[in-house]
């Protein structure tokens, strides 16, 4: 496999739904980190990584993974990624045991040693049924067969979902020791931003089938903030330097984008750090501009 | 390859246990109506025939058998979707072709058991009743076993095509309930006969030429049947696979 920048490389990508479109979209995910998708359900996540996938056909634009084609190299790329899902997907009759045997037969690199490795880590049982395993001891098994074949890239489509503070912290642990091999990387679509903002390097947020921000997680955090201020205060703000307000009883919360710039246009006003959780949500709210 | 097949066999072994379980069931019920209509016919003879023949029921133990494998096997075919197994298999350089033949290979490999188990029955059951094996005996199994592999190869392609479970639930029945009547009818005209053809006719003789024949021109259709399921499964399914999802 060639040397490549980005895991991922994502160029103009559009797939048209009747009533959805993914409208030429375009983002990077670096080599040997990890990038936080998020956006609210519907916005186009799942499609996106289906398109990754190649479970799904696209319109128009281009897909590199590991630097190859999606679909011209499709073989090859799929040898070297993992992908993991909501749900498991395997037989609840199965055992862990029997999924060695069949996932041995699947994956080339299997790495049965790796792979009983983690099941001892995660204290899951070998020959009890999938059927009996509680949804943490699902997920944790799921990400044992993804970490077990070598793969270079991992996607996860709302893995950690559903899960205790508890699991979710072990299996982001388990990611982050991953990504000490630098030629590791996962794409990781979530709805939980704290969860993305503890590993994730970066984050492209989605809306409605468009990138709305995509880049450094730090600097997404660092270069927006919340400013909290009077309804008169509010009134003094120019509509452009707002991404959208929340307006209380008491005054109002106004997302900003551009933090330097508006310290110093307004620099009697109060600006407070942001979270990723309160940026999704201020962007999505975008289009009323002010909100209660 | 291996692992696919190793999978579908897994699996198949919990429905597999339910059909016995139905087809034991099934048994029994046959063989109460057989004990009824004797009582019947004891009840108004004047000389009193002994259940000497009432060891027929054993002889539709190889088509339970069958039954229990058709059963086994089509009981599986709707989970892939249902656990995201597609999904997930689709994730990896596993092809549709694979799919869809470690799908065949497995089922035919469990029907095939079925059929050693069936013929070892019958030489068992020859030779402890004293009874010639025959070959209609052994064609009327063979002719069951390629209808066992139609049948489910048809239900693969349409659970593939159809995507619907209600529908391919639909058909199976159908198919399984076919297999149910064709049973029950050779019973009744095993019992119908009885008095022509006397205490030697078994609900295998059926199919013997001279009660008919059909069984020669059954192995034919069945065989067709087989080989016609095996090509369109294959093309049909991995087509079906492949164009999934738009």
């Amino acid at each position: 496999m060639k040397d490549f920048k980005n895991a991922i490389e994502i160029n103009g990508l559009t797939k048209k739904y009747d009533g959805f479109t993914l409208d030429n979209i375009s983002f990077n995910v670096p080599k040997g980190s990890i990038m936080g998708f998020i956006g609210q359900n519907g916005a186009g996540k799942t499609t996106t990584i289906k398109l990754l996938l190649n479970l799904i056909k696209r319109d128009s634009g281009t897909i590199k993974m590991l630097g190859l084609d999606n679909i011209e190299h499709e073989r090859e790329v799929k040898g070297q990624i993992s992908a993991v899902f909501d749900e498991l997907p395997f037989h609840d009759l199965l055992n862990a045991n029997q999924l060695s045997v069949i996932l041995s037969d699947i994956f080339e690199g299997w790495d049965k040693k790796t792979y009983f490795d983690y099941l001892d880590r995660f204290s899951l049982p070998r020959k009890k049924k999938f059927g009996e395993f509680s949804k943490g001891m699902k997920m944790k098994l799921q990400i044992s067969a993804a970490l077990s074949h070598g793969a270079r890239l991992l996607i996860m489509d709302e893995a950690t979902t559903g899960l205790d503070p508890v699991v979710r912290n072990e299996i982001l642990d388990i990611f982050l020791e991953y990504l000490q091999d630098e030629n590791n990387s996962i794409l990781l679509s979530s709805h939980i931003t704290t969860d993305l903002e503890k590993i994730a390097d970066s984050v492209t947020f989605i809306d409605k089938g468009r990138i709305l921000l995509t880049g450094s997680k730090d600097e997404m955090v660092e270069n927006h903030a919340l400013i909290k201020c009077k309804k008169s205060e509010y009134m003094d703000i120019e509509p452009k330097d707002i991404i959208s307000a929340r307006l209380t009883d008491f005054g109002a919360e106004v997302m900003i984008s551009d933090r330097k710039d508006i310290a110093s246009k307004y620099s009697g006003l109060t600006i407070d750090n942001t979270t990723l959780e309160e940026i999704m949500l201020f962007y999505v709210r975008r289009d009323k501009r002010e909100w209660k | 390859m291996k692992g696919l097949i190793y999978k579908e066999i897994v699996l198949t072994k919990k429905p597999l246990i339910m059909g016995l379980i139905y087809s034991l069931m099934a048994a029994v019920m046959l063989l109460l109506v057989r004990i009824s209509m004797i009582c019947g016919n004891l009840a108004n003879s004047e000389s009193l025939p002994s259940l000497q023949r009432n060891d027929y029921i054993f002889h539709y133990i190889p088509c339970i058998i069958f039954i229990c494998a058709l059963a086994g096997n089509s009981g599986d075919i709707y989970s892939d979707d249902k656990t995201g197994w597609s999904k997930f298999i689709s994730t990896t350089t596993v092809t549709p072709q694979q799919t869809v033949l470690s799908k065949m290979i497995s089922k035919t490999l469990i029907i095939s058991a079925a059929y050693i188990l069936s013929l070892i029955y019958i030489v068992i059951f020859c030779l402890s009743s004293g009874d010639r094996l025959t070959a209609d005996m052994i064609g009327n199994i063979t002719s069951i076993f390629f209808s066992a592999i139609a049948v489910t190869l048809f239900n693969v392609m349409f659970a593939f095509i159809l995507k619907k479970k209600q529908i391919v639930d639909f058909i199976f029945s159908a198919v399984f309930g076919g297999f149910g009547m064709a049973l029950t009818v050779s019973m009744l005209t095993k019992l119908d006969s009885m008095e022509n053809a006397g205490d030697d006719f078994g609900p295998l003789d059926f199919f013997r030429t001279e009660y008919g024949g059909i069984g020669k021109y059954f192995l034919i259709i069945a065989l067709l049947l087989a080989v016609i399921s095996a090509v369109s499964c294959y093309f049909l399914s991995v087509k079906f696979i492949i164009g999934r999802e738009e």
